[in-house]
């Protein structure tokens, strides 16, 4: 054997492990066949594997030893619980912290889908004629242009009088705003106008208005810099570390994450107007920036009638009507409803994520929520006609899952469904859904804990790997919860709930066998869809238990208890996955 | 806490041979290896919030394990002489005869195996271990001794071709 010859030696060292392409094991099998001193270490190889599989895996500790090391390793570990060795406290378990960590798993993990629909939809996109082209480039151009008047008013913001900002809100419009802001941070998909008009009757001038409809797409992109632009509007906890990693704003920033404040003086640079048309400058680039106007209009005149201000739609202002509740606290429909992207917007911000997704030649499904699914449908479709795809999503009610699946107008050409439903009956079914990859996905409601990854990361791509995360996550937060009221006391009666509501992987949405495999390889166990109802509920109920654990002053046993119950609902979900 | 200790006990049962087995051989010592072995389920214990569901469990428990026997060997570096094995692993890996204890029934060729095994370097003793005793794949091995798969592959390949010269005789026969 000489030096040119190792790698073919190690080609057959991973032949022998199984571990070459087709390609490389056909070329192999004919060098095996030529070359007799492969083929005889092949041979001399395989009776080493012979030989190691002989010896004893029992061999070497006697049933005594083994039972003894057992009990030493259990002892140890009481040891340093009761030593204090293991705090609890230090290892909160954070889904938030969880969820951020796998979301850097996301973008690796590959789902084995049929890519073969995805690449027809990659190939038609790039066979756009240039003028959808240039759309799509004055799109990004007009984004581009709105973060820079984002910088400005920012920059404008931050050399305001101190004053100005306190004394622009009244303590019970302050009161309001603040509520807003905690429904801000709770709404990811969420346009930066539905935040700084929201409750104040603010006027928006033209000029003013083009800027804000800009944030508005912006906050919707895949771009880490558009993103930022929503975030910053939104005065969301996360909003610091995301805009300090981004390096973006991090000056005027500071000035608009201060949640009423940054309100205030939005409503006081839109009010004195002008400086939306200073930024863009040209009101041509901010209507390519908006694609299609009427769309932008649709979205623009959604929250405007949903926020209580002034818009402008076309040629003149439309005067919508005042919130009639201004001073109830904004969880109602309406400003549920303004806290969701608008529409127009999603859709057409949505395709640039799709986009994204193709180029990267990710397999996966980019999702959004929306509370208005058939004008989700609509714009979408209208986009992609603009687009000159001649078609768009198609409906796919997971209420029907089997005779969807049957009778689903799977069009390999079309770029987006739409999937009504909470993500986790998405995420149970989404194997069926398989071909579909690389498509948009609409849920009705997505789950907290996959909102809050979204104020890190700019846009979900949901594979395989974030599915099976994803129903870990909440299960295991689910059932803690649970086991945190008051119907569960004890380590056994945390046992039998775990039995009775986590059945091993069953096959409720007629998955393949190979995707049980998978599942079973992944480890994750899901079975009957509890959904995210069950979880919010006793999330719900978890917390008004710390709320009144922490007016007794219980709550750091109360946190231990919890840290205590996760690993324990951890640990179940091992030795569940490893009986089967 | 009562309930932890049952389930993780389960677990520990599980696959403490498993582990066992694997460390004694990177370890070269059964007392070590028990010694990585308990240290290793204890760490599992208390990281469990950070074992990720994207490995499986054991090649998560195997990682830790390993890299409590790297430090462990730095410790005591120089490392585990033959002298050390024949004391504390009850067998003389270049001797002929048979263990005298543990249970250890093994054959002649067994013997003569595990004693070539202690001759390889480490770095090549490590990936055979994974792939031959514990089948792992390459993905996994290199995941669990942090290598790229292509080190792997080569360490491979070294590692059988040193054992297959070093167990010459066999293959003539």
């Amino acid at each position: 054997m000489n030096e040119h010859e190792i790698p073919t030696w190690e080609q057959l060292t991973a032949y022998f492990d199984g571990e070459l392409e087709r390609d490389e094991r056909l070329e192999m099998e004919q060098l095996l066949f030529e070359n007799p001193e492969y083929a005889q270490a092949l041979r001399d190889w395989k009776e080493l594997r012979a030989e190691f599989q002989a010896i004893p895996s029992r061999a070497i500790t006697g049933v005594e030893d083994q039972k003894k090391l057992s009990q030493n390793v259990m002892d140890r570990i009481f040891e340093s619980v009761a030593a204090g060795e293991v705090d609890w406290d230090s290892r909160p378990v954070d889904l938030e912290e969880y969820y951020r960590l796998r979301e850097s798993g996301a973008a690796c993990g590959m789902a084995s889908g049929d890519v073969g629909a995805s690449a027809e939809w990659r190939k038609d996109f790039r066979q756009l004629r240039p003028e959808q082209r240039m759309r799509r480039w004055n799109f990004q151009m007009g984004a581009l242009a709105s973060v820079a008047a984002l910088m400005l008013i920012g920059l404008f913001v931050s050399r305001l009088p101190k004053q100005n900002l306190e004394t622009a809100f009244q303590p019970e419009e302050a009161a309001r705003t603040e509520a807003d802001s905690r429904v801000a941070s709770a709404e990811h998909w969420q346009a930066g106008i539905g935040d700084s008009g929201k409750g104040t009757g603010a006027t928006a001038s033209p000029a003013g208005e083009a800027g804000t409809g800009m944030l508005a797409k912006g906050g919707d992109s895949a771009s880490g810099s558009l993103a930022s632009g929503n975030l910053a509007s939104k005065g969301s906890p996360d909003t610091d570390q995301v805009m300090q990693k981004q390096g973006t704003f991090a000056e005027p920033g500071a000035a608009l994450r201060n949640g009423p404040a940054s309100k205030a003086a939005m409503n006081q640079i839109v009010d004195g107007g002008g400086l939306g048309q200073e930024s863009l400058g040209d009101q041509a680039l901010g209507d390519q920036a908006l694609g299609d106007q009427a769309l932008g209009n649709q979205g623009l005149a959604k929250a405007g009638q949903q926020t209580g201000s002034r818009q402008q739609n076309g040629g003149g202002f439309v005067e919508t009507q005042q919130r009639a509740d201004a001073d109830v606290l904004p969880q109602t429909p309406a400003v549920a409803n303004a806290n969701q992207q608008p529409e127009g917007m999603l859709a057409e911000s949505g395709l640039q994520q799709v986009e994204m997704v193709l180029e990267e030649e990710q397999e996966g499904f980019v999702v959004f929520e929306t509370s208005d699914m058939d004008a989700s449908i609509a714009s979408l479709n209208q986009v992609l006609t603009t687009n000159g795809f001649g078609g768009g999503g198609a409906r796919i009610d997971l209420e029907q899952k089997q005779e969807v699946l049957a009778d689903a107008p799977v069009d390999r050409q079309l770029p987006a469904y739409v999937v009504s439903g909470d993500v986790v009956s998405v995420a149970e079914t989404l194997f069926q859904f398989k071909q579909l990859g690389n498509r948009l996905l609409f849920v009705s409601r997505l789950p907290p804990v996959m909102r809050e990854s979204q104020a890190e990361v700019p846009r979900t791509v949901m594979t395989e790997k974030t599915k099976f995360d994803l129903i870990y996550a909440q299960r295991v937060e689910m059932l803690t919860n649970r086991a945190l009221g008051p119907s569960v006391s004890s380590a056994r009666e945390l046992q039998q709930l775990f039995e009775k509501d986590v059945q091993p992987l069953s096959n409720p949405a007629g998955v393949t066998e190979e995707v049980m495999q998978n599942a079973r390889k992944e480890r994750v166990p899901f079975g009957a869809a509890e959904g995210v109802a069950a979880a919010d509920e006793s999330r719900q109920e978890s917390a008004s238990q710390a709320d009144a654990d922490e007016g007794s002053q219980a709550g750091p046993s109360s946190n231990n208890r919890a840290a205590g119950l996760k690993t324990q609902v951890r640990v179940l979900i091992l030795l569940q996955e490893n009986q089967r | 806490m009562g309930g932890d200790r049952a389930a993780f006990g389960d677990l520990v049962r599980r696959y403490q041979d498993r582990l066992l087995s694997a460390m004694t051989t990177v370890c070269g010592s059964i007392s070590e290896a028990e010694d990585v072995v308990q240290e290793a389920f204890l760490q599992a214990y208390c990281k469990l919030d950070s074992f990720r569901s994207e490995s499986r469990f054991y090649t998560w428990l195997y990682r830790i394990a390993f890299n409590l026997s790297v430090n462990l060997k730095r410790k005591k570096k120089p490392s585990v002489s033959m002298e050390h094995v024949r004391e504390t692993a009850g067998w003389d890996p270049e001797s002929q005869e048979a263990a005298p204890d543990h249970g250890l029934q093994m054959t002649e060729r067994s013997q003569q195996l595990m004693s070539a095994i202690s001759r390889l370097a480490e770095e090549f003793r490590q990936v055979l271990v994974l792939r031959e005793l514990e089948g792992f794949c390459y993905e996994t091995i290199s995941e669990v001794l942090d290598l790229p798969i292509g080190t792997v592959r080569s360490r491979l390949h070294r590692a059988r071709q040193q054992l297959r010269d070093e167990l010459q005789g066999w293959f003539a026969e």
